[in-house]
């Protein structure tokens, strides 16, 4: 790794663990709770261990795993703000999504990306929709289907059978539409239709993909009165305004009337941190946000399809989710369901973004010993 | 535990959020730095290793006069053969379709080829269709493809371990390959690493584009091989252009 680049992903921790551990020691001192106090001192540990170690040891990349543990942190911040009561349900969920994070690599592109496992993987994101139909209360499994589902439409598109890619993606749609699950319906939707243009160059593909959602979209709701989407929650005016209500700095931390962790659901944690800590910090995240996608767009440049195509998919589901996330924070969209990535309160959806993010580490991984490799067959050849 | 009270926590929660900003912005701004620097090192490494990525040459043995002889194509460890610019191996040449074939390396096989559907190749004399199985005839070093009015033929980088069935005469592209070449816009001339091909004496029977196993063209036994004069220096393709620009040619196809 060139100095330059090491010096700036190091300041990435650096301020990490600077953030975390004040703001952590900053709602100890209100709350005099020893919790606090473990995490203000930690979380930073974690961080620290995690640019140190876990590069090495489990092949991720530590870009990725740097802006991913920001938002980790920053959800399990606000969690200990203002819902402390869930909060050991979030640290055990955080783990787990950090552990899939740290196993992902060693799984892609060789296993996850061989043909039976993204059959595999096509068949456990249906079962989840399934289940989900059978349960409904059970746990939300759009975000799962889709990061699942792309799997093995990467696996179809980059063969070029097209007519498995469009049967599976029906059946994947409409399983999401019968769970009344419009937010996750919408982003594969759109998902699927910029893949299918991606992977033919073809605008026709992106027409028939962009016709299939919207018909099965407009299909639904016509066959299915109780699932119209006037029904769905929204947010409210309060809710919307409180997310501004902070100024360009914020109140600060643990002051402001914070919203209440029940009354919200996808953008809770948006709109907490743009009451405490701002809207320029609000503003960041975004940011924050577009150079994870960014970081995992250059795991596209891979010289096989099937990878290519998995990354691209990566990054337009997550980006897709963010800008429609941003667009309901703001009322521009009437859908509430959108929690922003990696900054999720839903478990599984929190689950399936840091699959994501550690499969484009995988990428990432094996493009460079990819590139290390060629480097080798060059100086034998000269 | 140790805590404060409520007017202080106040005080340093009004004045720690400036902080806070602060760190964030530091954040994205280390960000931004670390994703140049990667994507600079990157291009550094690519532009070290032009070949990074490719597995051979596909070199022109005969073009039907769209095709300059001994112009040659990089060929990537896969990807679709066709006559517009979007394609991995771009071919303009008559009787090839906008995407005929595609194409995928595997290691100790060969290339393995499959045509589209209403496309043909072959290789050697073996011919090939969407049906065909592509590990019936994997394209292996010095093997030659027609494909549309085109004849080509394959060669592998030296460093890759031979495939079976490949001749070993006919040297593997070498690290002319790996040199800023055509992927860099510059011509890599072709000194001598392709032996000139035996013209076939009058009545003996050459074998040229046989099979895998004897891809060099052979003159039959008793005859001595004629060398060509003066061969022509290959010239390669025209540089790849910049994906934008691929796509504009499309439309306007």
């Amino acid at each position: 790794m060139s100095k330059k680049k090491s010096s700036s992903v190091r300041g990435l921790f650096l301020s990490q663990i600077v953030f975390f551990a004040l703001a952590f020691l900053l709602l100890a001192v209100q709350e005099g709770d020893w919790r606090f106090y473990a995490l203000a001192a930690g979380w930073p540990c974690l961080t620290l261990i995690a640019g140190l170690l876990f590069p090495s040891l489990f092949r991720t990349d530590r870009m990725l795993g740097a802006l991913s543990l920001f938002f980790a942190g920053l959800l399990l911040l606000l969690t200990a703000a203002y819902a402390p009561s869930q909060l050991p349900g979030r640290l055990i969920w955080l783990g787990f999504g950090l552990l899939i994070f740290l196993l992902s690599p060693s799984l892609f592109p060789s296993v996850l990306l061989s043909p039976p496992c993204s059959w595999g993987a096509g068949l456990l994101a249906t079962a989840a929709l399934g289940a989900k139909l059978v349960w409904p209360g059970s746990f939300e499994s759009g975000a799962v289907a889709s990061a699942l589902l792309l799997i093995p439409l990467g696996a179809l598109m980059s063969r070029r059978s097209f007519l498995p890619v469009f049967v599976l993606s029906a059946a994947g749609l409409s399983l999401m539409l019968l769970n009344a699950d419009w937010a996750s319906a919408l982003v594969f939707g759109m998902t699927f239709s910029l893949l299918l243009f991606l992977s033919s160059g073809s605008y026709a593909m992106l027409l028939a993909g962009l016709l299939e959602s919207g018909g099965l979209w407009g299909g639904f709701m016509l066959l299915f009165p109780p699932l119209a989407l006037s029904d769905l929650p929204r947010l409210s005016p309060a809710a919307l305004a409180s997310a501004f209500s902070g100024g360009l700095f914020g109140t600060g931390l643990g002051l402001g009337s914070g919203l209440p962790a029940e009354s919200a659901s996808g953008p809770w944690p948006l709109l907490l941190a743009g009451e405490q800590f701002g809207l320029i910090f609000l503003v960041c995240l975004p940011a924050i946000l577009a150079l994870l996608l960014a970081r995992m767009a250059a795991a596209a440049a891979s010289s096989a399809k099937c990878p290519s195509l998995f990354a691209m998919g990566s990054v337009l589901l997550l980006g897709l989710r963010g800008l429609l996330s941003l667009a309901a924070c703001v009322g521009w969209l009437p859908l509430p369901s959108f929690g922003f990535p990696l900054l999720s309160t839903d478990p599984a959806t929190g689950m399936a973004d840091f699959f994501l993010a550690g499969a484009a580490s995988g990428l990432l991984d094996a493009q460079a010993r990819e590139l290390k490799e060629d480097s080798r067959l060059a100086m034998l050849a000269r | 535990m140790l805590s404060v009270s409520r007017d202080l926590f106040e005080v340093l929660s009004l004045v720690s959020r400036y902080l806070f900003v602060l760190l964030v912005l530091m954040l994205v701004f280390r960000g931004l730095a670390a994703l140049l620097a990667a994507a600079r090192q990157r291009s550094d490494q690519i532009r070290n290793l032009p070949g990074a990525g490719y597995v051979g040459e596909l070199v022109v043995v005969s073009g039907n006069g769209e095709l300059r002889s001994e112009t040659w194509f990089p060929v990537p460890k896969e990807g679709v053969l066709g006559s517009v610019r979007s394609c991995d191996l771009y071919v303009p040449c008559r009787g090839i379709r906008k995407h005929h074939l595609d194409f995928s390396w595997q290691e100790g096989t060969g290339l393995l080829l499959h045509p589209r559907s209403g496309c043909e190749a072959s290789v050697g004399t073996v011919p090939l269709d969407c049906r065909s199985d592509p590990r019936s005839a994997p394209l292996r070093h010095g093997a030659c493809l027609s494909v549309g009015s085109a004849v080509l033929r394959f060669l592998v980088f030296a460093a890759l371990a031979p495939s079976e069935g490949s001749d070993p005469a006919v040297p593997y592209g070498d690290a002319a390959a790996r040199v800023p070449g055509p992927l860099g816009g510059k011509p890599v001339p072709f000194e001598g690493a392709m032996p000139p091909f035996p013209a076939p004496a009058p009545g003996s029977e050459a074998v040229f584009f046989g099979s895998p196993e004897q891809p060099y063209p052979v003159p039959a036994p008793g005859s001595e091989p004629v060398p060509f004069e003066n061969p022509m220096p290959p010239s390669p393709a025209e540089p790849r252009r910049r994906r934008s620009d691929r796509w504009k040619e499309d439309w306007s196809d």
